[in-house]
Parts: C-alpha cells; sequence; structure tokens
C-alpha cells in the first residue's frame, strides 16, 4: 500500500516540475488532498478502534469463561454447602428449642419444625451430592447421627410434655386442697386471733370479767392446733412448690426430706385438732400426703422430668458436638472452593487491570492520532494554507504583485495556488500595458500644453504675443465693464531701437528686446500681463489698477531700464504711455488712447511716461 | 355517583395488569367474572333488607359458665330462653332469634378476650356479664361496635358511669344500699350517734360515701368514720374507738370474713351500738365467723323477685322448663324483655336507637313497670334493696 502511494507522489513530482518557477510545489503531505487525507486520518483511527473493540471481546470472552466456572460449578457447591451447614445448624438448633417445651401445640410446631429441618438437610445433602465429585468429604454419618439424636429427643420430649401435664393436674389438685383447707381455717384461725385480742383486752380492764372470759378460753383452747396447722399446711405448701422447681436432683433430695418431716409434724397436728375439724379436713390432709410423696406426687414428678432433662441435654451437647464437627467439614469444603474462587477472580482482576491498560493505551493513540492529524494537517497544512491563499489573492487583487504565494500541486488547495499563480500573472500583465497607456498620455498632453503656449507667446521674449494680448484685453475689458473695477494699460517703445539695430546688428536688437522683456516680467504683479505688442513695443495690461499706480509701475520701468547695463553696447531709454479704461470705451478706444499718449511721450522728447 | 364508578373504570382501563396479576385467565372472561360478581355484590346490598330477613338475629350471653359461681352463666341462659317464648312465633320483627353462650370466668381479662370474640358475630344485643368487674372490661368493646348491653347482675356503679348510652342493669347500684341503710338509720335510730366502719376497698368506700351522702343530706352528722384494715387479726382498737365515741348505731360495710371477726369481737366487748350492714354479710363465712353474733344485725340485700306478683307467671314457664327461677334467672328474663320491648318500640335493632326507645317510657316487665335513667340504672317500683337478718341460720325478710 505504501509503495504505490510513493508512485502516486512520485507521478505528481513529474507534473509538478512544470510549474511556474519561484513558487514551492507541494510536499509530499500536502499532495494527499483533504478527502484523501480525512480518509486516512479516519482509517487510523477506525483501525484502532477495532483493535479496542477486539480486546474487549477478549477480555469479555475470558471472564465469561471464568464466571461461567464460577457460576455452574464452584458457586453452586459452595452455596449447597452452606445450605447443608445451615440446614444441619436449624437441626441442631431446633433440638435446643426441645428443652423448653411444655405445650402439646408448642411440641407440635417444634417437631414440625424437626421434621421440616431433617427434610431441608436431606434435600441439601442431596444436592451437595450431585454437584460434589469428591463425595468423601460430606460427612454423612455425622448427619445421620444427628438426626438420630433429634428423634430421640422426640420421643423425651413426648415423655416430658406427659409429665408436664401430670404436674400441671397435680399442682391444680393441691391449689383446690389448699382451697379446701383453707376454707375450714381461715376463719378460725381469724376466731382465734380475735377472740384471743378480746381476752387480752378485757383482761386487761380494771375488773375483769373472769367467768366470760373463762368460757371464752375453754372454748378457744380447742381451736389452739388449727393455727399450727394451718402453719404447717402454708409451710408444706411452700416447701412443696419450691421442691416442685428444685433445679437439681439434689436439691429435690433435700425438699423430699424436708416435706416428709413436715407431712409427721402435719399428721400429729392433725390428730390432735378438734373432732369436728378432723372430720371436715380427714380427705383433704390425705389428699395432700397423697401429692407430695406418692409416685404422681409433685416431687416424683420432678424428679422423672430433672432425669428427663438431663438426658435432653446430654442429647443436645452431644448435638452441639455434631454440629461443631459438621461446621469443621463443611468450613473446610466452602475455605477450599472458596479459595479457588477467590484465586480466579484475583487472575481475572489481573487480566482486567491488563486488558484495562491496553485499552487505555489503544485509546490514548487514537486519541493523540487524531489530535496529531488535526493540528499537522487540518490546523497547520489546509487552514493555514487557505489563509494563506486568501492573503495572498486579496494582496494580488490590491495589485500588490510581488507577495510570496501559496505552494502549487495537484491537491484542491494545490490546484487554488496554480489558479492563484494565474491571476497573479494575468494582473500583472495587465498591469503593464496600462502604464504603457498612461505614459502615452501624458507625452500627448505635454505636446498639447506646448502648442497652446507657443501659441499665446512671443517667442523671443518669452512674453504674451499679440493674439494673447488682444484675448487678456479682451476678458478683462469684459470683466472691468462687469464688476466696474479700473483696467489700465501701459505701452512702451523702445527710443530709438532701429539705431541699435542698425548700428549693433538683429542679434544684439533681439538681445535688448529679451532684456527689456526680462526686465519687465521682473517688475510686474503676477496679475498683470506683459506682453510683446509689436517690433519694439511692449503692452502691459495691469486689472483692477488705477491710472496713477500704472504710472508709477511705468515710471519705476522707465528708470530701471535706463540705469541698467541690459546692454552691453548701450543704454537704452523707453517712452511709455499709460491709459486707463473710460467708460463706455471699447478696446479699440483704449488701444487709441495709449497709443496717443506714447506718442505724446516721444513728442515730449522721448524717455518719459505720459498718461492719456 | 363518580366515586362509584371509578373501581369500575379502573377495572375496565386496566385489563393488563389484571391479565399479569393472573396469566391462567385471560382478560375478557376474568372481566367478565369481575363484573359479574360486582353486579352480585352490588344486588346483594341493594335488596339486602329482604335477603337478611330470613336470617336470624343473634343473643349474646356472657357470664361465669363454670368455675365457683357456675349457675349464673346457666341462670342467664334459661332466663333469656324463657323469656323468647313469649314472642309469638318465636319472631321479632319477623326474624327469628338464637342465643350465643360464652364464658366469662368472673376475671375481667377474659371478659375482655370473649369480648372480642362476641363482637364479632354481630348480636343485636349482649345479656351479661355477671361479676362487675368484666361487666367493666367487657362495655366499652360492645359500645365501639355498636352492641347494645343488658347485665342483670352487675352492681357496681362504674357499670353505668362510663359514659356509655348503649348498656343498661337491671339490678340496682351498689351505692343505693348505702342510701337505704342512711335512710334507715335516720328513720329507726333518729337522734342516736352515727358510726361509720370501713375499708379500703372501693366497695366499702363506695357504700359508705353514699350512706354518709344520705345522712348529711338529713342532717344527720356521723360522730365516727373508722378505717380499718382487711385481714387484721383483731379490730378491737376500731370497737373501742366506736365505743369511746359513744356511737349508739354503726355502718359496717366490710367483706363477709372481717364484718364476721368484727361483730363477733364487738359482742365478746359488750359493745351496745346496733349495728346494719350490707350484702356482704349474706355469705357462709360471715355467719360461721361471726356465730351467735351473726344474728339480728339487719343487712340490704337485693329481694327475691320469684316473691313479685308481676313474675308469677314466668316463674311458672321456667319451673315448667325444669329449671329453677332463683337467683339471676328472672333479672335475666327481665333484661330479655326489656330489649324485646326496645326492638318493637323502634321498629329496628340499631343499638342507639333501641337504647333511645328503652328510655323513652316505663317497660312493662316482669318487675313490674321499670325504666331506665339517663345512665341505664333501673328504677323499679319495689326497693331495689330489701332488709334481712339472719336468724339461727336462716335469712329472713325484716320489715
Amino acid at each position: 500500500m505504501y509503495g504505490r502511494t510513493v508512485n502516486v507522489f512520485r507521478r505528481i513530482k513529474t507534473v509538478n516540475t512544470h510549474n511556474v518557477s519561484g513558487q514551492q510545489p507541494e510536499s509530499r503531505f500536502f499532495r494527499l488532498g483533504i478527502r484523501a487525507s480525512l480518509l486516512l486520518g479516519f482509517g487510523v483511527v477506525v483501525c484502532v478502534m477495532v483493535l479496542s473493540i477486539i480486546a474487549s471481546v477478549i477480555f469479555s470472552v475470558r471472564v465469561n469463561n471464568v464466571i461461567d466456572d464460577i457460576t455452574a460449578f464452584k458457586l453452586p457447591t459452595t452455596v449447597q454447602t452452606f445450605q447443608v451447614a445451615r440446614a444441619a445448624d436449624a437441626l441442631a438448633t431446633s433440638g435446643l428449642a426441645l428443652v423448653t417445651l411444655s405445650t402439646k401445640d408448642a411440641r407440635d410446631i417444634s417437631f414440625d419444625q424437626i421434621n421440616s429441618s431433617i427434610e431441608s438437610l436431606t434435600l441439601a445433602i442431596d444436592n451437595l451430592e450431585n454437584i460434589v465429585i469428591d463425595k468423601e468429604t460430606i460427612p454423612l454419618n455425622l448427619f445421620a447421627e444427628l438426626e438420630d439424636n433429634l428423634r430421640r429427643l422426640q420421643i423425651i420430649v413426648d415423655k416430658r410434655i406427659k409429665l408436664r401435664e401430670q404436674q400441671s393436674n397435680a399442682r391444680k389438685s393441691l391449689l383446690s386442697n389448699l382451697l379446701i383447707l383453707q376454707r375450714h381455717l381461715i376463719y378460725r384461725v381469724r376466731i382465734l386471733e380475735g377472740d384471743g385480742d378480746v381476752i387480752k383486752r378485757l383482761m386487761a380492764r380494771a375488773i375483769p370479767p373472769v367467768d366470760k372470759v373463762a368460757t371464752m378460753a375453754e372454748q378457744l383452747i380447742q381451736l389452739l392446733p388449727v393455727a399450727r396447722f394451718y402453719a404447717a399446711v402454708e409451710s408444706i405448701n411452700g416447701r412443696l412448690l419450691a421442691g416442685s422447681l428444685s433445679p437439681s436432683l439434689t436439691s429435690l433430695d433435700t425438699s423430699r426430706q424436708e416435706l416428709t418431716a413436715s407431712l409427721t409434724n402435719l399428721r400429729e397436728t392433725f390428730n390432735i385438732l378438734p373432732e369436728e375439724l378432723r372430720r371436715d379436713l380427714g380427705q383433704a390432709v390425705s389428699e395432700l400426703e397423697e401429692l407430695i410423696l406418692s409416685d404422681k406426687g409433685l416431687i416424683q414428678l420432678r424428679e422423672s422430668e430433672l432425669l428427663l432433662l438431663g438426658e435432653i441435654k446430654e442429647l443436645n451437647d452431644h448435638n452441639q458436638v455434631i454440629l461443631q464437627r459438621v461446621n469443621t467439614a463443611t468450613s473446610r469444603m466452602v475455605s477450599s472452593s472458596q479459595n479457588e474462587m477467590v484465586e480466579t477472580g484475583n487472575t481475572l482482576m489481573l487480566f482486567g487491570k491488563r486488558a484495562m491498560l491496553i485499552l487505555v493505551f489503544f485509546a490514548g493513540l487514537s486519541l493523540i492520532c487524531v489530535a496529531g492529524l488535526m493540528h499537522f494537517y487540518v490546523n497547520r497544512q489546509i487552514l493555514s494554507r487557505l489563509s494563506w491563499l486568501s492573503t495572498s489573492m486579496q494582496d494580488v487583487a490590491a495589485g500588490r504583485l510581488d507577495v510570496s504565494l501559496p505552494p502549487t500541486g495537484p491537491s484542491e488547495l494545490g490546484r487554488l495556488g496554480t489558479a492563484l499563480q494565474q491571476f497573479r500573472d494575468i494582473t500583472a500583465e495587465a498591469r503593464g500595458r496600462e502604464l504603457a497607456l498612461e505614459q502615452a498620455m501624458e507625452a500627448l498632453k505635454e505636446k498639447t500644453a506646448e502648442l497652446e503656449h507657443l501659441a499665446i507667446t512671443d517667442r523671443l521674449t518669452g512674453l504674451a504675443n499679440r493674439r494673447k494680448l488682444d484675448l487678456v484685453l479682451q476678458s478683462e475689458l469684459s470683466r472691468s465693464h462687469r464688476y466696474g473695477y479700473p483696467v489700465t494699460v501701459i505701452l512702451m517703445d523702445i527710443d530709438h531701437f532701429k539705431m541699435i539695430n542698425d548700428k549693433f546688428g538683429h542679434q544684439a536688437g533681439d538681445e535688448v528686446l529679451q532684456y527689456v522683456a526680462k526686465t519687465i516680467r521682473k517688475n510686474v504683479r503676477e496679475v498683470d500681463t506683459p506682453g510683446r505688442w509689436g517690433g519694439e513695443e511692449f503692452l502691459i495690461i495691469c486689472p483692477e489698477t488705477n491710472l496713477r499706480e500704472a504710472a508709477h509701475v511705468a515710471g519705476k520701468l522707465q528708470k530701471q531700464l535706463k540705469n541698467s547695463e541690459a546692454s552691453q553696447v548701450t543704454t537704452i531709454t523707453s517712452s511709455f504711455g499709460v491709459a486707463e479704461l473710460g467708460a463706455n470705451e471699447n478696446e479699440t478706444d483704449l488701444i487709441r488712447k495709449v497709443d496717443n499718449a506714447l506718442y505724446k511721450a516721444k513728442e515730449n522728447g522721448r524717455d518719459r511716461v505720459e498718461t492719456a | 355517583m363518580f366515586s362509584a364508578l371509578n373501581p369500575f373504570r379502573e377495572i375496565f382501563t386496566k385489563p393488563r395488569l389484571l391479565g399479569v396479576v393472573d396469566g391462567h385467565i385471560k382478560g375478557e372472561s376474568l372481566h367478565l367474572l369481575i363484573l359479574k360478581t360486582i353486579v352480585f355484590i352490588s344486588l346483594a346490598f341493594v335488596f339486602s333488607g329482604t335477603v337478611c330477613a330470613a336470617e336470624s338475629v343473634h343473643i349474646s350471653i356472657v357470664g361465669p359458665m363454670g368455675g365457683t359461681s357456675a349457675s349464673v352463666g346457666m341462670q342467664y341462659k334459661v332466663g333469656v330462653s324463657a323469656a323468647l317464648r313469649s314472642l309469638p312465633g318465636g319472631k321479632l320483627l319477623g326474624r327469628s332469634v338464637t342465643t350465643d353462650l360464652f364464658d366469662d370466668n368472673c376475671d375481667a381479662s377474659i371478659a375482655e378476650a370473649v369480648a372480642k370474640q362476641i363482637v364479632e358475630n354481630r348480636p343485636a344485643v349482649v345479656i351479661g356479664h355477671s361479676c362487675s368487674g368484666a361487666t367493666i372490661a367487657g362495655a366499652p368493646i360492645y359500645a365501639r361496635s355498636k352492641i347494645l348491653q343488658i347485665s342483670p347482675a352487675s352492681t357496681n356503679p362504674k357499670v353505668t358511669e362510663m359514659g356509655i348510652d348503649t348498656i343498661f342493669r337491671m339490678i340496682g347500684r351498689d351505692d343505693i344500699q348505702g342510701k337505704i341503710a342512711a335512710q334507715r338509720i335516720a328513720e329507726k335510730h333518729a337522734g342516736q350517734r352515727v358510726g361509720v366502719l370501713f375499708f379500703p376497698g372501693s366497695y366499702s368506700k363506695t357504700l359508705s360515701k353514699a350512706a354518709i351522702a344520705e345522712l348529711e343530706k338529713r342532717g344527720i352528722s356521723p360522730v365516727a368514720l373508722v378505717q380499718a384494715q382487711a385481714k387484721d387479726s383483731s379490730y378491737c382498737d376500731e370497737i373501742e374507738e366506736l365505743i369511746g365515741n359513744g356511737v349508739e348505731v354503726l355502718y359496717l360495710v366490710g367483706g363477709g370474713l372481717d364484718s364476721g371477726v368484727f361483730l363477733r369481737q364487738a359482742r365478746q366487748m359488750e359493745a351496745t351500738f346496733a349495728v346494719m350492714s350490707s350484702d356482704t354479710l349474706v355469705s357462709r363465712v360471715f355467719q360461721k365467723t361471726a356465730g351467735d353474733a351473726a344474728n339480728g344485725v339487719p343487712f340490704t340485700f337485693p329481694p327475691e323477685a320469684v316473691q313479685l306478683t308481676s313474675a308469677a307467671e314466668a316463674v311458672e314457664t321456667i319451673k315448667a322448663m325444669d329449671h329453677d327461677p332463683a337467683g339471676y334467672t328472672l333479672l335475666a328474663y327481665a333484661a330479655t324483655q326489656v330489649w324485646i320491648e326496645g326492638v318493637t318500640r323502634t321498629q329496628s335493632f340499631a343499638a342507639d336507637k333501641v337504647a333511645e326507645a328503652i328510655r323513652l317510657k316505663p317497660v312493662h316487665t316482669i318487675l313490674g313497670d321499670v325504666t331506665f335513667d339517663e345512665y341505664g340504672d333501673i328504677i323499679t317500683s319495689y326497693t331495689p334493696f330489701a332488709w334481712y337478718v339472719w336468724k339461727d341460720g336462716k335469712r329472713v325478710s325484716t320489715d
């Protein structure tokens, strides 16, 4: 691909050798053209992008494979192991709850819980067996033992609940027994207390009613054992309740001994109760003895319960041991697969980091490419060249043709450069033709001015000729008539000029004439028009000048000419006639008047000024 | 009208949602089903009057059905059943009447639970409870559910003082005993020095307060108000205090055992003051404790309705049913009569309307014409508490 591009460049180069000299041909880079180079730039970016995408695809495929491995095998194994551990835990925990069971409802709930725990454990173990390859790692024997323990616990719990029911019934019996005893005893005790107090009060009187007190006392004596009996009943009840809740077999044994002693005491007291009371209470007392010491008595029931609780505790303790072993086994399983997963995760992370770096690198590269393209090509080459082109075009259009022009070439901008080059050449050519025309025009103008000058100028003296004087006189007269300001003419004649001519030749005569003309020009104002009237006569037209002023000028001239060394041959004198234009006078009248004045000056001896 | 339509609109504008909820039922058939159900329910409500007319109306009977006061609940049941026999065709406002029994064990906390169960049955009336504590626990629950309650046996003043409009009782309030005792003191012991012995319990305090109030209304000021502690071993101090104050007549308000010990000691100490007391003296433990001292002490107790001539027919009915018209049987009978009369007057089972109708004018019952005050306490033509004494182990009327 690269070689072909080079060939293209080469061809372009050969074409370019025909370019106008002085203008640089495009460099190789320029020759690519805007479209081609943009395509090239985009191509590079696309290539980088494709590389990036390929890198990310490779990365994601790798990640997918790893995740597949984790989700399809490792994670389920771990989860199932957890499930098994949790199910075993739940099973063992549901065993713990059995200790506190006391009602049938609670038993049913707990047993349901145990059964469902066993079910979920079985299910979890089955699921795990389906997944795990090394089946030896599953502690199946432990689960079996756990389940067996739970079954045994259930049997014990059933026994215990039965016991609790018996206990509850026994307690109820005890309560009603106590109520019967109280019903018979309390009011008698109150009578005993009340009567006793009354006897005390009566005996405290100044004259105690001895007979009455004696009768009361006699009745009261019969009741005395009642108080003792009631106290015994109360104490037995208290001890029995405490004993039936004994926390251990030892304390239960102590309670039993105490109660046996109390019962003996109660029986003794009962025997000395009044006959009537013995009849009322006989059955209740026998029941009380039964409730305490028989096989169905509260103490015996408590003993059985304590034994059962011991068994339950033992089983639960064993369960805890099993559970610990299960936990150790499962956590070993979990930790091994966990380690694998962590390792995989780490590898993946490393790979991810690398992939990220590659992606960042490619992204950076493409960014740099785009930035480079923008800077080196678009900004520096296209935009600055465009700017150069436009500036040059403006310069050329403004006529500054010597500016440096952008390079020419076959690219879009190169062709624009060529076009600009042609434009400048054409402009330069047109400029040359225009200049030649201008010069010709100037020459013509000069010629015309020269001719014009010749037409109104006396050739010898350079002063206005007769024709010019006529024109000036005519225009000044009309101006004077229109605006009413004075016009004066001075007519001068060189005295004895014929003699000079004759004596010194025409050359000398011409020199005198030139000298006089020079002197006149020097002494008149800018606005005055001196001219050669003919032969040796000069006429000076003085506009806006009255007679006196003009005479003064004439006098000045007369003196200057007379005193000058104008001619190397001789001194010259001149005669002057001065006349001012009168009202309603025309040109002829004025010339006539000044002629007459000159004549008068000639007449009066020459070398003087005469006014009309 | 629009709010009633909105549920329909929602159902019709959200077919997809319903379809998603139950994927097995197609949207359209589900709409049809719902529409049918709604139409059916609406019709059921519109014609509820006629539909429900066929249903029976319930009476809930609640009281201690077992335990030590076993008989009370059964007495209620017999009384109510006997009263319902008087209904023509056994129907009230065209509806048959059924009874349900509930046991409150005479226990406030059980009564509260039972009351919650009862209101779920939506009975038209509750006949019960018996023990005042149970009645007080249940009453607010019935009131909240707008169910009429008539207690045949609760005597605690608080029962009708809880601000409930739909509760009535067929028996006199405890505190009336105090009033009646004061009346007796004023009449039979005019000019004598009066003493009152009471205990810290609310029963004792309520009665003694009522007695003192009535005495003071009659211009009698007790010379000694003595508070004793229940279950004290001896009341000699209190007796000496009363004697020391020269008390000539004593109103004694306390438990049966305490009153027995007190009277026994007073007799032994040869106290000369006359004693009168309240219904607690009816207990056997009082008799046993007081011994001979129990004889001749007048005490108040609700009279046996059996002896009322107006109750004769009812007594016959109950006996024909092979039951004994003792205790609260006749009061339960009368309670049922009151409710039936209220319903008949207003032609409605609504508790507030029936209660209003009951208060409106006297109700003719087997207890005679009875009226109810704004609290729901009964006012009878006969005295709500009569005077009795023990005489050789038998309770006999004094007057």
